[in-house]
């Protein structure tokens, strides 16, 4: 009772506790002797010897920083989930290494435990990051330090009896194109999504009686389910392919094209929306200010309202990359291509793996495109600070 | 300089200016007074076409206002509104640096004139310059107002109730030091206020308005000694000749027999002075190495109701 009363992070005791059941109670891994037999789950301590104790302490000290409220505990906590997450998949890559000695063909991959812990790891680190402790940089900087050295011990071939490493040999040539028309495709969504949804957010802002006719359309497309919007583009488009200018572009009812467009009708209402709601935080007073002092409409526009307004469009632009990165994966389905045709034929034959193959990158990207536009941003607004 | 005749400004079914002329001189310190919704911020917005007015003429250094390009107009004219218009994402220095950039002057000449501004309005450029308008006082950044209206060195400049948003204390100082830069630069001002206080402080002129029409025009002794009708009394009070006394400075009346003791500021009015007395129940202060006396005071006083006798 007397340990409860006391003023406690419970997030961060939450989260530190539940990794430390996850790494002590669930299954980190299954060891399969082939790619189709059926293999044993082992729990890490079964695997590992000594280090599991470094493990369980890690995990004891994290769930003791929740006594802790000082900024330095959250970059503490921060690097310190960075740097067991990254000692967890050394170690599996090591005891694999070993195992893996006499028996070519086995494969390691990944059960509910090593996903408990990862999850608990991106929480905690999140955590950390949302006190905004003045030496945030730091946490960024184990996470760079961490992802270089599991970069490192991927190519030194650390991991290479990880099943997740054995799909990537095999589907090698494949796993880079897709990954560039994943990249190509839902970039140039967001794109043709900000060309088009900029324009009509303005119009929205200039003419407040269109507002409804401009953003009510949008709205309703967003909730259309994706599915049956490639269902709907089916006609249309392959009607298109049959002009010698489309075909030549390789437009037709399924492939790249219907997903490019779904994909792009998706953008619209985050990038339209914030684009209204940018330019219409802007103070009436400074318009007002800026008309009286002599700058004409142009001049008020590239000068004041659209600076303004900035940030709140990226921010716009940026939620459409995340939504698009994700939804990029159904083009698998029309065969458009991208890494969603990993997860697709991961699901048909039964290897996660293989899923995964196709999930990492996808998350990768988001979180990058994701962080980098939230600092961009986090530059232009030094006014709102 | 600034010359309405029979202006009119009609909204729908509803005449907010109702056919006003007048004229302001050269360096003037005009100020436009009256109740809300009496039509006097209408007015001055009028004469930088800010809103276009329904009938009538307005000249501007002797041209109609229609004979300048709109934007051109208003960039002889300083512009100073209420909430400051500051531009959020631009600092002190490229705020106050918008005329003149507007206007294409070098570069070197932009930055020198922003400076001396600053200077002007009592800001350090070291200390102001770099700054963001969030991180300015309400004071501050009113000044950074006026010295961004005054960059491109307007001869005219249009207040909107500059000083109603900052508090008491600031605005006292503000409107002092206003007061000087004004004579100093001898600039046309047209001032729009509700404030009786600030507009017998500051006027050279005042212009007294009551539902779109010209109630009584003239300097501030002639509209509170000489009221025109009930309401021009009624607006200004009971204290409306008490309130005269803040156009004075003490140390205009000053005597030079010293007199021990904090003496008062130098920029101290009679009306100040008075207050002091009346507070400290005495009837000598001492200020500038002198002091100042009550019966002084009422000298002043005593005039005036010569002058209306």
């Amino acid at each position: 009772m007397l340990l409860l009363k006391k003023k406690l992070d419970y997030p961060q005791l939450v989260y530190s506790f539940l990794g430390l059941l996850a790494l002590l109670l669930l299954n980190i891994s299954e060891v399969k002797p082939n790619r189709i037999a059926p293999g044993e789950r082992y729990r890490l301590y079964e695997l590992s010897g000594l280090p599991m104790m470094i493990f369980v302490m890690g995990f004891l000290v994290l769930m003791l920083l929740s006594y802790d409220f000082s900024e330095k505990k959250a970059v503490v906590s921060g690097i310190l989930s960075a740097i067991l997450f990254t000692g967890i998949l050394f170690v599996l890559g090591r005891v694999s290494l070993e195992m893996a000695k006499d028996a070519p063909t086995m494969r390691l991959s990944f059960s509910a435990g090593f996903y408990g812990i990862l999850l608990m790891m991106y929480l905690l680190v999140g955590h950390g990051l949302s006190k905004k402790p003045r030496r945030q940089y730091l946490i960024y900087m184990g996470l760079v330090l961490s992802g270089a050295v599991v970069v490192f011990l991927l190519s030194s071939g650390q991991f290479q009896v990880f099943s997740i490493m054995k799909e990537f040999e095999n589907k090698r040539a494949q796993f880079f194109t897709s990954f560039t028309e994943h990249l190509f495709l839902s970039m140039g969504s967001v794109l043709a999504g900000m060309l088009l949804a900029v324009p009509l957010g303005y119009l929205a802002y200039r003419r407040k009686k269109l507002e409804s006719f401009v953003m009510v359309p949008l709205s309703i497309l967003e909730t259309i389910p994706s599915l049956s919007l490639f269902g709907v583009l089916l006609v249309p488009l392959a009607a298109l392919g049959r002009l010698p200018f489309f075909k030549a572009l390789g437009v037709s009812g399924i492939g790249w094209a219907p997903a490019f467009v779904a994909l792009t009708l998706y953008t619209l209402l985050p990038i339209g929306r914030n684009t209204l709601v940018g330019f219409s935080t802007v103070d009436q007073s400074v318009i007002e200010a800026a008309r009286g002092m002599g700058m004409n409409r142009s001049e008020i526009f590239r000068r004041i309202l659209f600076p303004l307004a900035l940030p709140i469009i990226l921010t716009g632009l940026r939620i459409a990359m995340v939504q698009t990165l994700g939804g990029a994966v159904l083009a698998g389905l029309v065969g458009g291509g991208g890494l969603g045709s990993f997860v697709f034929l991961g699901l048909a034959e039964g290897s996660p793996d293989l899923v995964l193959l196709g999930v990492i990158p996808i998350v990768v990207m988001t979180l990058t495109l994701d962080s980098t536009l939230k600092a961009l941003v986090k530059r232009l607004r030094r006014d709102e600070l | 300089m600034i010359k309405l005749q029979n202006v009119v400004k009609n909204y729908e079914g509803y005449e907010a200016v109702k056919g006003i002329s007048l004229e302001v001189k050269e360096g003037e310190l005009y100020v436009l007074l009256g109740p809300s919704g009496c039509g006097k911020s209408t007015t001055l917005r009028l004469i930088n076409k800010m809103i276009d007015r329904t009938s009538g003429e307005i000249f501007v250094e002797g041209e109609p206002v229609d004979a300048f390009k709109v934007e051109s107009l208003r960039k002889k004219m300083g512009y100073v509104i209420q909430s400051t218009g500051l531009f959020p994402h631009m600092s002190v220095e490229e705020n106050i640096a918008t005329v003149p950039r507007l206007l294409k002057w070098k570069e070197e000449d932009i930055r020198k004139r922003g400076e001396e501004m600053l200077r002007l309005v009592g800001l350090s450029p070291e200390v102001y310059g770099k700054k963001l308008p969030k991180e300015l006082s309400g004071g501050e950044a009113q000044r950074v107002g006026v010295a961004r209206a005054l960059a491109a060195d307007p001869q005219i400049l249009l207040m909107d109730e500059p000083f109603g948003a900052v508090d008491p204390i600031s605005r006292v100082r503000l409107q002092k030091e206003f007061r000087e830069i004004q004579k100093k630069l001898g600039k046309t001002v047209i001032f729009v206020t509700h404030d009786v206080e600030e507009a017998l402080l500051l006027a050279d002129r005042i212009c007294l308005m009551k539902e779109g029409n010209i109630v009584q025009e003239g300097t501030p002794e002639e509209v509170i000694l000489r009221p025109k009708d009930p309401f021009v009394e009624d607006f200004f009070g009971k204290e409306g000749t008490l309130s005269l006394l803040t156009r004075f400075k003490a140390m205009d009346f000053r005597e030079e027999k010293p007199l021990p003791g904090e003496p008062l500021p130098e920029e101290t009015t009679l009306k100040e002075a008075l207050s002091t007395m009346m507070l400290l129940g005495v009837g000598r202060l001492p200020i500038g190495g002198g002091s100042i006396t009550l019966a002084a005071i009422m000298e002043v006083i005593r005039r005036w109701s010569h002058e209306e006798g």
